[in-house]
This record gives structure tokens, sequence and C-alpha cells, in this order.
């Protein structure tokens, strides 16, 4: 690793070659100027030099007994080091128990994602929910896969000719199998998304239905406006209106793994403010987080585990300085 | 004020036998290497500034503090935030795991950990070291028992007051008090351990 990590500080190293240069003797007025002028450059040259010249001076108390270095003998440190050895090891035991509860139960692999996968393939029809929070991924039984994320409700046909899916409620990712025989279609109300070989997330919306598709193309139109038919590639995403059927398709924004980030129990925040963040959560969480208006919303960026709003609230709260106050389910940020 | 050759006293002796610990625990939020050694710095001039340091009754988790509050300014004065930052904010708690006052060393282990920063100085650089803090000679009188130029006395003692610095930087409180002997590498390769494990 970086073995002089902290002394290749450009300002450290200029700290300690003043206090090199004080030590060997008094400054001429030139240097003295330049010092001073240096110090009052920036706080942190100020507390560099403070930084070295401690560590220079503390030197000094070896001159007050320079025999000292009898050095204690090893049997009276022992019982010391066993305790400092133990005060460390449960704070690397803390740490681990606070990595696991951010990261989950579930982790199945390094690699697996952990979100469980069902034993058996979902048959011809059959129907599949997840309550709030959690996320499954359901492998069918012609190769496709679903991921479904929090709070969802679908049914599954898959028949000789056709495979249906119908999203009643929430946000689904498909990966489709491909099987030009049978079309497979996802219909959110009276929206359609048809495949054409395929992997895309939709996501069922009061009046609507959202579509983000991740490879290939779906072909998208709603029922009470079925003249218009929308083709949207990979990258893109859309909405449905139920009643205006397909708005243009518009480039998806960021990464598009961020928007599916849920896949693996986290959500991507790129540029969200605090109560959009806090809607993003409460999405996948019984407790809910609320934001009082007064709070300073401020963009946010970083991938955040789905079921933790309480360490979300809490740095969110030191992020805008404000303050955390849990209720019954619900932690409210309040300024 | 105070003068300023008390506070550097206390700092020598209260603050920065605490930065290794304090480092560590700022490196578990996702801030790069430059950004804490820029709390770190102005983490000391704060504590430099301070009237009354020496009401300060337990000076390693007030330097943790005043870390920890430059940090946060420093991401509140930010546009954007990168929440992960927080997310670790467990470990930035104070109260957890203080190097508390019990943690303090003893005035022997203190001298002991001095003298072992000396001893493992690169020979030539321990010789003038020695000369310079024990027998007291000054950068001038060292140039001449050595017949060398005094440019390179002075650079020597950067030298080492740059691998000193370093070892303050990177070991911690606990480990040191007894494990200095076995020499400062198996103090880091731990502490990589650690970090790679946490």
């Amino acid at each position: 690793m970086s073995k002089n990590r902290a002394e290749h500080n450009p300002i450290s190293a200029a700290a300690i070659a003043w206090v090199a240069r004080l030590d060997r003797g008094p400054l001429n007025e030139k240097e003295h100027a330049e010092f001073t002028s240096w110090l009052d450059a920036d706080i942190r040259h100020q507390g560099a030099y403070y930084r070295a010249k401690a560590a220079w001076q503390s030197l000094g108390r070896l001159k007050i007994s320079p025999r000292l270095p009898t050095l204690p003998n090893e049997n009276n440190e022992e019982p010391d080091s066993g305790r400092g050895m133990s005060r460390r090891r449960v704070l690397i035991a803390a740490a681990a128990t606070a990595a696991a509860t951010i990261v989950g139960t579930a982790m199945i692999s390094p690699r697996a994602s952990r979100i469980p996968v069902a034993k058996d393939p979902v048959d011809r029809a059959d129907q599949i929910t997840t309550r709030v929070g959690e996320v499954s991924r359901v492998p069918l039984v012609d190769g496709s896969l679903i991921a479904l994320n929090t709070n969802t409700h679908l049914k599954v046909l898959i028949a000789d000719d056709r495979r249906a899916i119908f999203l009643d409620r929430g946000e689904a990712w498909f990966q489709v199998a491909k099987d030009a025989k049978r079309p497979f279609v996802v219909t959110a109300g009276p929206v359609y998304v048809k495949a054409l070989g395929t992997a895309f997330a939709v996501r069922r919306q009061p009046f609507g239905t959202d579509i983000l598709v991740t490879e290939g193309i779906v072909e998208t139109w709603s029922a009470e406006q079925n003249e218009h038919v929308s083709r949207v590639p990979a990258g893109s995403k859309i909405f449905v209106s139920d009643a205006l059927g397909p708005s243009r398709p518009v480039l998806a924004p960021g990464p598009i793994e961020n928007a599916l980030a849920w896949r693996n129990g986290k959500i991507a925040l790129d540029g969200e403010t605090l109560s959009e963040a806090a809607a993003e959560i409460n999405r996948y969480n019984v407790v809910k987080i609320t934001v009082d208006p007064r709070v300073t919303q401020k963009p946010l960026i970083g991938l955040f585990d789905i079921n933790d709003p309480g360490t979300f609230a809490r740095a969110a709260a030191v992020i805008s300085n404000a303050v955390v106050v849990e209720r019954p389910l619900e932690i409210h940020i309040s300024p | 004020m105070h003068s300023d050759e008390t506070i550097t006293e206390w700092l020598a002796r209260y603050i920065l036998p605490h930065e290794g610990s304090v480092r560590a625990r700022l490196r578990r939020t996702d801030m790069t290497t430059d950004d804490i050694d820029d709390v770190i710095q102005e983490a000391y001039a704060r504590l430099a500034a301070l009237p009354d340091f020496k009401q300060i009754s337990n000076p390693g988790a007030y330097f943790l503090q005043v870390a920890r509050n430059i940090m946060f300014d420093q991401f509140r004065r930010s546009r954007i935030v990168r929440i992960e930052s927080f997310a670790e904010l467990e470990f930035l708690n104070v109260k957890q795991d203080v190097p508390d006052a019990e943690c303090q060393l003893s005035t022997r282990q203190e001298l002991k950990r001095l003298w072992n920063l000396v001893q493992n100085l690169p020979n030539r650089c321990r010789d003038i070291f020695i000369m310079r803090k024990i027998e007291g000679l000054s950068q001038k009188d060292i140039s001449k028992r050595l017949g060398v130029t005094e440019n390179t006395v002075e650079s020597q003692v950067q030298r080492g007051l740059r691998l000193i610095l370093k070892q303050w930087a990177t070991s911690h409180v606990e480990q040191d008090t007894n494990r200095q002997t076995r020499g400062p590498h198996s103090v880091r390769k731990r502490q990589q351990n650690e970090q790679e494990s946490g």
C-alpha cells in the first residue's frame, strides 16, 4: 500500500522543512517574510506546522531522562497487550456487525446477488407478490427471469402461443428468453409492453407506466389509445400514459444500472434531493422517513441500502444540520 | 493567548499520540487520503488556537470531535454530498471506543515510545537525532562533529521528522503501547489487515 502515505502530503513536507530550518538557527529577514506569508496563506499550513513542531518538540523529553530505555520487561506488559487486543477485537466485531446490518442477511456469495431465487421456476400460470421492503428474483419456465421490486404484485401466464405478464402493482425487471413463437407481453393497467429479445423494467404508476429498457427494444402502447405504438431502444425510458399513450422516449439519466440498483438491495442516488431520496427509500420500508420542509435540501449522490432507513436518516440529518426524531413507524428529520 | 511552547507541548503529548486512531476512524468514511490530511491539518490548527486547552479532560476524544466537525463542515459546504460518507457515522460517534483517559500512556510508556521512534530511524538520521535531542548539540555543532555541511544536518532532520510523523499518522495508541519493539512494520501490516477485513 502507500508506505509513505502521510508525509507525501506537500503541505506537511513544507511544514517539516520550516521546522528543520528554524531548528538550525534564526531566520533572516527574507526567510522570515516567506515563513509568515506561508503560514498565513492557509489554515492547513498552520496546522501542519504545529503538528510537525509538536513531533519535533516531543523528542526533547528524551533529554530529561536519557537513560530511560531500560525496556520494561515483556511479561509485565502482556496483560496490557491482551486488553489492547480485546479492545480492538470488540471494535472490529462491532464493525463487522454494523457491516452485516447494512449489507443485509441473505448474502449468498460475493458475486451472487443477495436476492433469494425461488426454487422452482414459475409454471404456466401463477401469481407473485412481494411485500414492502422485499425484492425477489423469479425464474420462469421458459428461461426468462423476473426481478420484483418492493410491494409488487403480478400474474404470469405462459401458454403455447404467448407469454403474458400482468403487472397489477409495483415494479419489475424482465430478462426475456428469446422465443419468436411466443411473444412476451407485459400488461400494466391498459399499457402494453412487448419485448423484442429484451431486458426491461416496468413500473406501474397511478396514471400510467414507466418503462426502462436495458437491452434490445420494446414496443409499447396503451389500450385506451392504441393507434400510437412507440418503439423504445436500450438505454432509454418512457412514460406511457393510460389515457394518452406513450410520450417521447428519453435517454435514461446516468448509468442505467443505477435505476435498477434495487435488484441488489440498493438505491442509487444521483443528485436527488433529501425529500426525493427519502421518498425512494420509503418505497421499501414500513417505517417512513418524513422531512420537515424547513430542512435544507441538497443534492445527494451515492449508493445506499434500501432496508436501512435509520442510518440513511441519521446521515442525511448530519449533512443538513438537522436532527432525527424517531416516532412509531416514522423517522422524522427536523431542523 | 498562551505561549507557543505550552500549546506545542500539549499537542505533542496529548494530541499527536491519538492521530493514528483518528485517521483510522476517518478512513472508515470514503474520504481520500488527501481529504484526511486536510482535515487533520485543520484540526491541529483549531486545537492550537484553543484558549483553554488545559480544561480538556479527554484530548483524544476531543481531537476526534474536532476532526469530525471539520469533515462535516466540508460536506455541508460542498454542493453535492456523497451519502456513503455518512453511512459509517457510527464509527465517528465519539462515545464509542474513544481513545480515552484510560488509554493514556504512563510517562514511562510515552518516553519509551519516543525512544523507539528515534531508534527506528535510519542510522545516520538516528545519530543526528540523538546528538540534537539527547545530547543537546546544535545543528551547527553536529555538522562540525560529523564533518558535514549544516545543510546536510538540516536535511537529515527533515528526513527523520518525516519518518516520525509517518509513524504517528499510522500507528494506534493501544497497539504501540506494547508492540513498538516488534518494529513499526508489523503495526502497519495489522492495520491493513483490519481495514481489509473491516
